[in-house]
């Protein structure tokens, strides 16, 4: 009886044991392929602050149904059109399952997207597409540094949501961006060498300043005992107080505190590193920061470089290459007001000209597609010629159509020569415009003008003054025997009643400068009813 | 009583000695301090306040309700497992009573509690707006619209039968003018008088919140028995969608509020001078524009603004107007449920806040008493298990049920989808409504939100959720939970 229950027992024990090795083969295929596709989100989040990192140990796989039950909520709150606790659910959400990048886009997406336009207010709306790129920028990257889904989300909301033309408001939040990261910048933009050369942290402070400096003292005679409220008087003005540059008399202390307050709020707040921007500035050519496309490109190519090669995300690629080309067609910002949004003028970033080129052959030599070649490639060279053409670069406008016809020497219509070229091109617009719509089209060339004017771009202004007068031409040709019906004023009529207009509604600087300007201009430019009457102005 | 006071005493006591007031108190007390301090808000003054009061409300109602589950189970199981209860039961008094006085010690542990944490997070909440660097703008808005009791008034329905009624015979009327009999054909699967009822409903109602373009679409509400309070501004709450109900792709609108005013002999004397032939026909009232030009509204969102005392009649009469002035002529909708509400307010943020206090305690009574009842028939943990259980049950059903009240908005008789839904659709349904109606669901006696809303806490909802969850649904329940524990056999303890 004994002997039998041993056997029992050691038949059991076989058994188990076949049972735990059949197991933890099968086991271990599983794990492989849990690993290989990515099917759990419980390992280990690195950088995750403690309340994360408690909440994805302690509350295990129960977490998912409290943050189904936050869904839930988010989603009735968003019935009623109760915005106010969302921003909350979603950094919870995002807490309770940092690894769910997909839920979190959505989150992100739907603040700067869905809810910001549900307000009439352009203050309203901006404050929640901010909050959609901090839940992004501020949360989920620091969760999951390596997921370009979420660089490309967040390139999305700068290149789309803010940098395009879609919303209404998208001028106050291009001019709150501007003004943003100007007080950051210290001006238009920073001083490269130096924000790149500052420390960034204040242990590297203390290590370029040790304690025996006469630099604390000072901080402390003029009222800041600790960084930390220096730093928030600083965020505050945007430059150092007055109390500072008193009790500090070394300059370039100054100035080393001053790019180390600025590089630590770059970094701190916005989450950029300056040499990452200089990096970028000397791979495509000169950003203006200020602008979203810049930072559209700057967090695809943060997704490129620190996704894995087998996972090259091609969305975050043509965010490249879309955000430069935007940037190239008005990444570059003439004017700013900060007590109207409306004020805000782009003018073309002529200078990443080849940077654009380059980059729309390059991802075409990746992924190969015809129709990027042929579609992409070749609408925006001929935008390039055009744009350059307009802003007076004929030289550079001749390289690019030179370029092209390598590119495309099928295509006949390139054997032209530029100025017949670009006729063309305008023509094309003209043609298909109603008299209000090409009046509109003199004007506003005739307006940029001027503005040009004002800032002292002369060669940019010539170029668009002689564009809205061939413009003008080019319709007059077109309409023939319709003119009486379909014409528009006289060219200088249009002019003068423009000019008026920009002298009375200018800043009075800007009109000053505009008057002194204004008769120079005159005589550069080609009146095109004089050029018909066979004379030349 | 004197037993009664005893043993309540000695609940109390035991919860002191084990240190859970204490406990609580200091758990509680660092929660309604540092929980504000926590908030992710939208970025706006009147957002992180209302997130701090529901926030510090809904967390102390929370805790003491997972407290008074806990305790209440403890205290009725722990006698039975310690066998106290075996010596209680020689004394001369009834279990009904030992229940009682459990009951009233949890209770009572549990309300001071309340009573306690409430004044910190009310001092808190108050010590920040007054410290705060808000504006004097923000600063007003929150003590109109949040830190303050309004009362809402809904607009008057029509009777919907009738209007119904109406619908369907004008269209009877269509039908046979075009020589046909019925509705619908003969193969459509919802042919039947109840589907075409309510789809009827659904058109009626939705035409009740409908706005045309123009002057002459003008919409009219009228409210009845709104309080008349002099120097005291009312506010009118309205949600307008431009085109269709629906929160995508909503837009903005134009459009201008009237409210009616009775014309007084000052009044008389300005018509007279400005419009002699309209004074002529001595009229009682006129429709007086809340702005001087057509202002600008978001649509799909809640849009408010104060209004005079004086739109409202002596007998408390109120009517509004709504002139649709949209630049796209778009047609504006506007739910039954969300009014236009009339938000008055009644009384100050303290009452409310004590109110809503009250609503809590209700609470926490209604849970103390199941998780007595429970731990006198079974072991502390089986009991905590059925409590929890029976709530969430409560609050899912529920939420079930309100989901379905969303989506058929108004409609007094609901959707009948038993054609359009799934076999395990229809049950978990019908479980829902089952399970509705007989538990009860926590969700309906929080008035968290209600409380940062700044909509008043009225005594007849605390009355009425009391009557209605507490004597209606959970008294039957503790009295049969009190009859098994006064006829329990305690010698299956004894053996243990």
């Amino acid at each position: 009886m004994k002997l039998f229950a041993i056997i029992k027992i050691l038949f059991v024990c076989a058994v188990f044991a076949v049972f735990v090795f059949c197991i933890n083969l099968v086991q271990n295929r599983m794990n492989k392929i849990k690993q290989d596709k990515s099917l759990t989100d419980t390992d280990i989040v690195h950088n995750a602050p403690p309340i994360v990192a408690f909440t994805t140990v302690a509350l295990g796989s129960f977490r998912g149904l409290v943050a189904d039950i936050l869904w839930l909520r988010a989603a009735m709150l968003q019935e009623k059109g109760q915005y106010f606790e969302m921003v909350q659910i979603a950094s919870w959400i995002t807490k309770l399952q940092p690894r769910f990048t997909g839920a979190i886009s959505y989150l992100a997406w739907n603040m700067s997207y869905n809810i910001s336009v549900v307000f009439s207010a352009p203050e309203d709306r901006w404050r929640w597409v901010k909050k959609g790129i901090e839940l992004i920028r501020d949360e989920a990257l620091q969760y999951n540094p390596a997921d370009p889904v979420l660089y490309k989300e967040l390139g999305w909301i700068y290149q789309h949501k803010i940098g395009n033309i879609m919303d209404d408001a998208n001028l106050y939040y291009k001019q709150q961006m501007a003004l943003d990261y100007m007080k950051v910048f210290g001006g238009i933009e920073p001083n490269w060498e130096k924000i790149i050369d500052a420390p960034s942290t204040e242990a590297e402070f203390k290590t370029q300043f040790p304690e025996s400096d006469p630099i604390w003292k000072s901080l402390l005679m003029a009222g800041f005992p600790s960084i930390k409220e220096l730093e928030r008087e600083f965020r505050k003005q945007g430059e150092l107080p007055r109390e500072i540059l008193d009790a500090i008399k070394d300059k370039q202390k100054v100035s080393a505190l001053e790019w180390f307050l600025r590089k630590k709020w770059l970094k701190e707040v916005y989450k950029l590193d300056p040499a990452k921007m200089n990096e970028l500035n000397r791979k495509y050519g000169i950003f203006d920061w200020r602008l979203p496309e810049a930072h559209a490109i700057y967090w695809a190519t943060l997704g490129l470089e620190k996704s894995k090669l087998s996972e090259r995300e091609v969305s975050n690629d043509r965010m490249i290459t879309q955000s430069l080309k935007e940037a190239f067609i008005g990444g570059r910002l003439l004017m700013i007001d900060k007590n109207d949004y409306l004020g805000v003028m782009t003018v073309p970033n002529l200078k990443l000209t080849d940077a654009v080129i380059k980059t729309f052959k390059d991802a075409y030599e990746m992924h190969k597609s015809q129709s990027f070649r042929t579609g992409a490639l070749k609408n925006f060279m001929t935008d390039a010629i055009v744009l350059l053409y307009s802003f007076g670069n004929y030289s550079k406008a001749q390289a690019v159509l030179e370029d092209m016809r390598k590119e495309f020497p099928e295509d006949a219509s390139l054997r032209q020569s530029l100025d017949v070229y670009v006729e063309k091109q305008w023509k094309e617009d003209v043609m298909s415009s109603m008299p209000r719509q090409a009046a509109g089209l003199v004007s506003s060339m005739i307006y940029r003008a001027l503005y040009f004017l004002a800032y002292g771009e002369h060669d940019a202004a010539v170029a668009h003054m002689n564009l809205a007068a061939k413009i003008y031409k080019i319709y007059r040709k077109e309409r023939g025997d319709t003119w009486k019906r379909t014409g528009l004023p006289s060219f200088t009529e249009i002019k003068r009643k423009m000019t008026e207009a920009c002298l009375a509604n200018f800043p009075p600087e800007l009109a000053k400068s505009l008057e002194m300007e204004i008769t120079n201009l005159d005589s550069k430019i080609q009146n095109p009813e004089d050029s018909e009457r066979g004379g030349t102005k | 009583m004197k037993s009664f006071l005893a043993i309540t005493g000695l609940t109390i006591k035991m919860a002191i000695r084990s240190c859970i007031f204490i406990l609580l108190f200091i758990i509680l007390s660092g929660l309604v301090l540092v929980l504000p301090a926590t908030i992710i808000d939208d970025g706006t003054p009147t957002g992180h306040i209302r997130l701090s009061i529901q926030y510090c409300v809904a967390a102390i109602t929370f805790l003491l309700t997972l407290s008074s589950i806990w305790v209440g189970a403890f205290v009725c199981s722990n006698d039975i497992e310690n066998k106290q209860m075996h010596l209680l039961c020689t004394k001369p008094v009834s279990r009904v009573q030992i229940w009682l006085a459990k009951f009233t010690g949890v209770f009572l542990i549990h309300f001071v509690l309340l009573i306690a944490s409430g004044a910190i997070a009310y001092t808190r909440i108050i010590y920040e707006f007054k410290k705060s660097s808000y504006s004097t703008e923000d600063k007003l808005k929150i003590e109109s619209e949040v830190m303050v009791g309004r009362r809402v008034y809904m607009p008057e329905k029509p009777d919907i039968d009738i209007e119904i009624r109406k619908e369907y015979e004008r269209r009877m009327t269509q039908l046979k003018e075009l020589g046909l009999t019925q509705m619908s054909s003969q193969n459509d699967p919802f042919k039947d008088p109840k589907y075409i009822n309510y789809q009827l409903r659904k058109q009626v109602l939705a035409k009740l919140g409908e706005v045309r373009f123009g002057p002459s679409a003008t919409k009219l509400w009228e409210y009845k028995k709104v309080k008349k309070n002099p120097g005291k501004p009312l506010f009118l709450r309205f949600r307008p969608y431009v085109e269709r109900i629906t929160h995508k792709n909503q837009t903005e609108t134009y459009g201008m509020w009237y409210f009616k005013i009775k014309i007084n002999k000052e009044l008389l004397a300005n018509l007279r001078e400005e419009a002699p032939e309209f004074a002529a026909g001595k009229p009682e009232s006129i429709f007086i524009p809340a702005t001087p030009a057509p202002e600008r509204y978001a649509g799909g969102v809640f849009n408010e603004f104060p209004v005079s005392s004086a739109v409202v009649a002596d007998n408390g009469d109120v009517t509004v107007a709504y002139e649709n002035c949209d630049l796209e002529r778009k047609t504006v909708y506007f739910q039954i449920s969300d009014g236009p509400k009339i938000l008055l307010g009644v009384c100050g943020f303290f009452e409310n806040f004590l109110r809503a206090m009250l609503m809590a305690a209700i609470n926490i009574a209604f849970v103390a008493a199941l998780s007595c009842s429970l731990g006198g028939i079974f072991s502390m943990p089986t009991a905590v298990f059925i409590c929890v259980s029976y709530i969430l049950f409560g609050i899912f059903a529920n939420y079930m049920i309100s989901m379905e009240e969303i989506y058929s908005e108004g409609m007094e008789e609901k959707l009948d989808i038993t054609k359009l839904e799934s076999i395990h659709d229809y049950i978990g349904r019908k479980a829902s409504i089952i399970i509705s109606a007989t538990t009860v669901p926590l969700q309906k006696l929080g008035v968290s939100e209600q409380l940062s809303d700044g909509e008043i806490v009225e005594f007849e909802q605390i009355a009425s959720a009391f009557f209605k969850y507490f004597v209606l649904r959970g008294l039957p329940l503790f009295i049969f939970f009190i009859w098994f524990y006064s006829k329990r056999e305690l010698g299956t303890a004894e053996t243990k």
